[in-house]
Parts: structure tokens; sequence; C-alpha cells
């Protein structure tokens, strides 16, 4: 997969909020590479800053939050930088987006099939009966019955996985680069997340494209993203394959996720004490370190730098396994 | 539907009755309208024949019953006053009225649905800052007042527009408005103007409360991920959505603009109801104020009734007959 070239890299992703006294970092120094067809999965628990980094790379923050430095690089493009006319152009043609919450995403007073229709002529100039025919093809795909009759529907009058499919048709409608899915099955019963997940692979192998997987449930990911990172306070603690990361996770919060999983043969599941730390207040060393059962002095005093190759990596000074590998 | 239609006009029935009621003792508690009528050195006997043929001597809920009945056969009675009935003396003012009130509507929605979309689009910018100070002087400065101010500086200083009265009147489909005529325009501008200005104020200020709600929620951040230009969001995807609170609103003000424009009559001499209507109560015309406000009050009828149809309309998800789907 590295002998690729990337299609999204981003650098030292730095994400603020505003505020009237100071101005604090949620997103601190983030970079990865992502590469044509891969499903990335970025997992953290609420406050982590995945979601604030899904909507960096979009260029959807509304002030206070701001993007402060790094890049987020597209074929050449810079997209922190790009025009505002630009970065639309961009948006639901090379970069779609899906929300955690398909109840409150899609427009409840239009009809299914305006909103599908307007995404694919606000990036290309084809007549609404093409435009209505890729809706009613990508409607299919997703396993939507009936799609001519739906898209004169309103969305209430589909259900909540019924309504994450149409999300799903959406993002899929312009042939993008990459999916940005926001925790798309959070909101979701267990069954209907299965279909959506399948449906997502599905799509995203047939047509090549990369998938950035938001989700606080590590499990979830590991049967299905090719590799996973893990966020912590803003920062990415770990990353590398699914299989290396759960099997021989090396920072100390990466095995505390592992150990929150339930499985059968765990009869008590452990129990990570503490909350992360409030960013609006200063700190020094590792910001894991208060919460950390194997913490020592430097790391409260000085902060880790990631260690190990581009792909594989984790900001702690004393990784887990490192010499036992599996 | 039909049951909906059933429920609805019993319902206005039961609210017109009431309305009646309440309005029929209110205008008798004021006062003996004999005492205005009737020059003081009258006899008791021609007192007491007058009284007769107007049928006030009988007892107040007979005089009521009476009324009812009249107004079933659509008999509004006969003005005190002017002895002519009722409906001739609403009907020939009402055209006037109706113009003054619709024109004034399309101004204060000319005016104030854009401002009210940029005020709201551009929160805490500099130009929301302006319209938000603008509509503070539309609503608070008294009415008369901004209305003698468009006179002085309309009418006498620059001499555009004339300063009162209703212009030349023509026909259309047999009902007559001065809305057909450039004369006709030239008088209501000015007028309309006035009476517009409140209403615009408060659409300003709902427009642009709603937009900035809506404009937070996650479906326009959807749309924006979509990659929709900001134009279409806005006029499509925010203003579709308020206009279900926006039309509340709008269905009262179209019912004042249309019942309580007297004080812009009063100040444009504007040939309209507003003036019957002072004058009645002053001279305590009793079938006039009773048929003008009954008149008033099916207005507002049929104007809630067409905004509960618009609700539908506008959101697939509401029912005609009350639930939700």
């Amino acid at each position: 997969m590295s002998d690729q070239s990337p299609v999204l890299s981003v650098r030292d992703l730095v994400t603020e909020i505003r505020l009237s006294e100071r101005h604090v970092n949620l997103v601190r120094g983030v970079s990865f590479d992502l590469y044509p067809g891969e499903v990335l999965g970025v997992v953290g628990e609420s406050g982590s800053g995945k979601s604030m980094t899904g909507s960096s790379i979009m260029n959807l923050l509304e002030p206070p939050l701001r993007i402060a430095g790094g890049s987020v690089c597209m074929a050449d493009r810079d997209l922190t930088t790009l025009p505002a006319e630009e970065m639309r152009e961009l948006r639901g043609d090379r970069v779609a987006m899906i929300f955690q919450d398909p109840m409150v995403s899609l427009n409840p007073v239009l009809t299914i099939g305006e909103q599908m229709i307007e995404a694919v002529k606000a990036h290309r100039k084809v007549s609404t009966n093409d435009a209505r025919d890729l809706a009613i093809k990508a409607l299919q795909k997703v396993g939507i019955p009936s799609p001519e009759k739906r898209l004169k529907g309103y969305p209430h009058e589909f259900s909540g996985g019924m309504r994450q499919r149409v999300v799903i048709a959406i993002a899929f409608l312009n042939n993008p680069d990459i999916i940005i899915a926001d925790e798309p099955t959070t909101a979701l019963d267990v069954t209907i997340q299965a279909q959506i997940l399948s449906e997502i692979q599905k799509q995203a192998r047939e047509s090549g494209t990369a998938v950035i997987w938001i989700t606080h449930d590590l499990a979830l990911l590991s049967g299905f993203a090719d590799r996973v990172m893990v966020m912590y306070a803003g920062e990415i603690v770990e990353a590398g394959s699914t299989a290396d990361l759960i099997s021989s996770p090396r920072h100390p919060y990466t095995q505390a996720l592992i150990g929150a999983i339930p499985t059968p043969d765990r009869d008590t599941l452990d129990i990570l004490e503490g909350f992360p730390p409030d960013l609006f207040n200063d700190q020094s060393g590792c910001s894991f370190a208060p919460r950390c059962v194997f913490a020592k002095d430097r790391c409260r005093s000085q902060i880790p730098e990631p260690a190990g190759e581009n792909l594989s990596r984790a900001r702690c000074f004393f990784p887990l396994h490192h010499e036992e590998t599996t | 539907m039909a049951a909906y239609l059933l429920q609805r006009v019993s319902q206005a029935v039961i609210v017109l009755l009431l309305v009646s009621l309440l309005i029929f003792m209110g205008v008798y508690a004021i006062g003996d309208p004999l005492e205005l009528l009737i020059s003081p050195e009258t006899t008791e006997q021609d007192m007491a024949l007058a009284r007769a043929a107007l049928g006030l001597d009988k007892p107040i809920w007979v005089q009521y019953w009476l009324y009812l009945k009249g107004l079933l056969h659509g008999d509004l009675g006969v003005s005190f006053v002017y002895n002519t009935p009722t409906i001739e003396l609403i009907l020939q003012r009402l055209p006037a009225t109706v113009e003054l009130g619709l024109v004034a509507f399309l101004f204060s929605l000319i005016i104030g649905l854009p401002l009210g979309l940029i005020a709201g689009y551009y929160s805490d910018k500099p130009v929301d800052d302006a319209i938000m100070n603008g509509s503070i002087f539309m609503f608070s400065l008294p009415n008369f007042w901004q209305g003698l101010l468009l006179i002085l500086v309309f009418a006498v200083s620059l001499n555009w527009m004339p300063a009162g009265d209703r212009g030349e009147v023509g026909t259309f489909l047999g009902i007559p408005t001065s809305l057909v005529t450039l004369d006709g325009w030239r008088h209501i501008f000015l007028p309309a103007f006035n009476l517009a200005l409140f209403n615009a104020a408060l659409i300003i200020r709902l427009t642009r409360s709603s937009i900035q709600e809506v404009m937070s929620s996650e479906y326009i951040r959807y749309a924006r991920a979509k990659g929709l230009t900001n134009r279409r969001i806005l006029l499509r995807h925010a203003f579709r959505n308020i206009q279900i609170p926006l039309v509340t609103v709008l269905g009262l003000e179209l019912g004042n603009l249309l019942a309580y424009g007297i004080i812009t009559e009063t100040v444009f001499d504007w040939p309209g109801m507003g003036q019957l209507l002072i004058n009645s109560i002053r001279l305590s015309d009793r079938p006039v104020v009773v048929g003008y406000l009954l008149v008033v009050v099916t207005l507002f009828i049929i104007i809630n009734m067409v905004v509960d149809v618009l609700y539908t309309l506008l959101d697939p998800r509401i029912k005609i007959d009350g639930g939700r789907a």
C-alpha cells in the first residue's frame, strides 16, 4: 500500500478554538497519510479530537473553531489555504462526508430526490433527469427498494437505517476519492450497524474510495479497517495496522481501550480510571500520564514524540510489547 | 378532509357567536345611543317612539336574539346614524381598506424578508448590526409620527406623492379598486409604506432569529458538506425551514393590517373602514360596530384556516387532521 502515493496527506494539523480570553488547541499536531482504497479507522473517546479532525479536513469549521496550523494536502493542493469556492467544489465531490445521526442530517422539508439531485448538480453540469437517474442507481446500490418512488418521499418516511443508506448513497454519488464517515453507525441498531458497515465497505472496494472511519468503538474496527489511529487529547497516540495494533498495542491507552472490549472469555472488563485532560488547562508531559498505570517521572515532565515509522508509531516513552513481538 | 373542514367551520361559528355576544353586550354597556343621536329638546314621547323604532325598548337578550335571527339571513342590521344597512356601509369602505392592507403586507414582505435573511446570515457582522438598529426605529417610533414624517418629506418637501386620500378608482373583475390606476398607486404608496414599516421590522427580527437557529442545525452542516453553494443553502435549505414559523406570524400580521390600519387611515385621510369604526364607536352606532367587528373576526378565521392549510403544504410532517406523521 505504501508504494502508492497517498490520496490525502495531513501534516501537523492544529485546530483551535478561539475564545475571547485565549486560544485552545483541540487538535494538536495530527499527521497521517491516507492511501487509495484503504479503510483508516480513527478511534478515541468523546472530546479526543477525532471528529474535529474530520471537520478540519473538510474545512467545515465555524468560528470560534479554526485551523491554526499544519496542512491537509490532496493532489498537491493544500485544503487549509484553498479559496472558499474551490473548497466548495471539492466538498461532496472529491471528499464526501457521512454524519453520525441520519435522523438530523437530511433536511426534513425537502424530498430525498431533491437532496440527491442537488448533490450531483452542485458539481456537474447535468440535466435534472440525468441527475435523477444517477440518484436512482445510487439508491439501488445501497439496497433501497423501488427507488423511483422513494425519491418523492421525505426523510421522516424513512427508518433510521434507510436514511443512513440514503446518506451513503449521496456520499458515493460523485465517486469521491475519500469518504469521511463520522460515527455513521452509532445512532443505529446493532443489526443495522452491520448492514451499513458492509454496505460502505462493499461500495468503497468497488469504487476504490478511501474511507476515514471515525468511531469510539475499537471492536467495530477490528474486522473492517486496514489501519487504525488512536487519538487521545487531540493527538494521535498510536497508529498501525489493525491486526498489529490490536494484538500488540504499544501505547498504554490503546491497551486500555482493548481491555475495555467485552469478549466471551473475559469475566470482568478493565476499567480505565479518570478522565481525559482538560485542554483548557496547561499541562506538562504526556497527556495520558495522569491516567497511565505505567507512568514514570519522565512522562510527567517531558512530552513524548511519535516513535516508529510513518505507518506504525506510538507516542510513548515506554511502549509496551516493544520487544516481545507476536 | 371533509370532516376536518366541518370541524373548522363549526368552530368558526362558535367563535363568531361568542364574539358577537361579547361585542353586543359591550356596546350596550357603553350607553344609550339615543342620548347621542337625538337632540336634548326632544319630548319623552318622541324619545319612546324613536326607541321603539330602533328596537331599543326590548330587553337586551331579546335584542340580541333578533340580531342573531337577522344575521342568519345575512342582515347585519341598519345603522342608527346613517339609516342605511350596515352591510352596505361596510362594503362601501371595505375595498379601500383591503387594498391598503394588502399593499402594506406586500411592502412589509419586500422589506422584511431580504433584510431578515441578510441579517441572519451575516449575524453579528456590521451589516447585521445596521439592519437590527434600523429595525428598532421602525417599530419603536410611533406609527403616526412616521406617517407625518413621510408626508412632510415625500409629499410636502419633495412633492413626489400626494399627501393623502385615495386615488382614482377603476374596476378589476367587478371590484372597485385604485390599484388599477397609476394615480391610485401614487396615492397608496405612502400610507402602505407607513403601515408596512412596523410589520416589516417584526418580519426582519423573526426571519433573522429563525435563520440563525436553522443555520446551526445539522442538516445545514450536511448541506455544506455536500458542497452546495451558500446561496442554495440559505435560500433553499434554511429558508424552506423557517417558512413555518414565518407563516404563522404573517397570517396574524395580515389580519392586523386589514383590520386595524386605523391610525394610518386617519393620518393619510384614507377613506377606509377605520374611520367608519371610530365614528360608530363614538356615536354608539351599535349595528355598525358589531357588524364591522364580525367582519374582522371572520377575516381572522379565514386567514387562520389558510395558514393551517399552508402548514401542511410547507411541512410534509404535518397532516391536515392535526396529527404528525
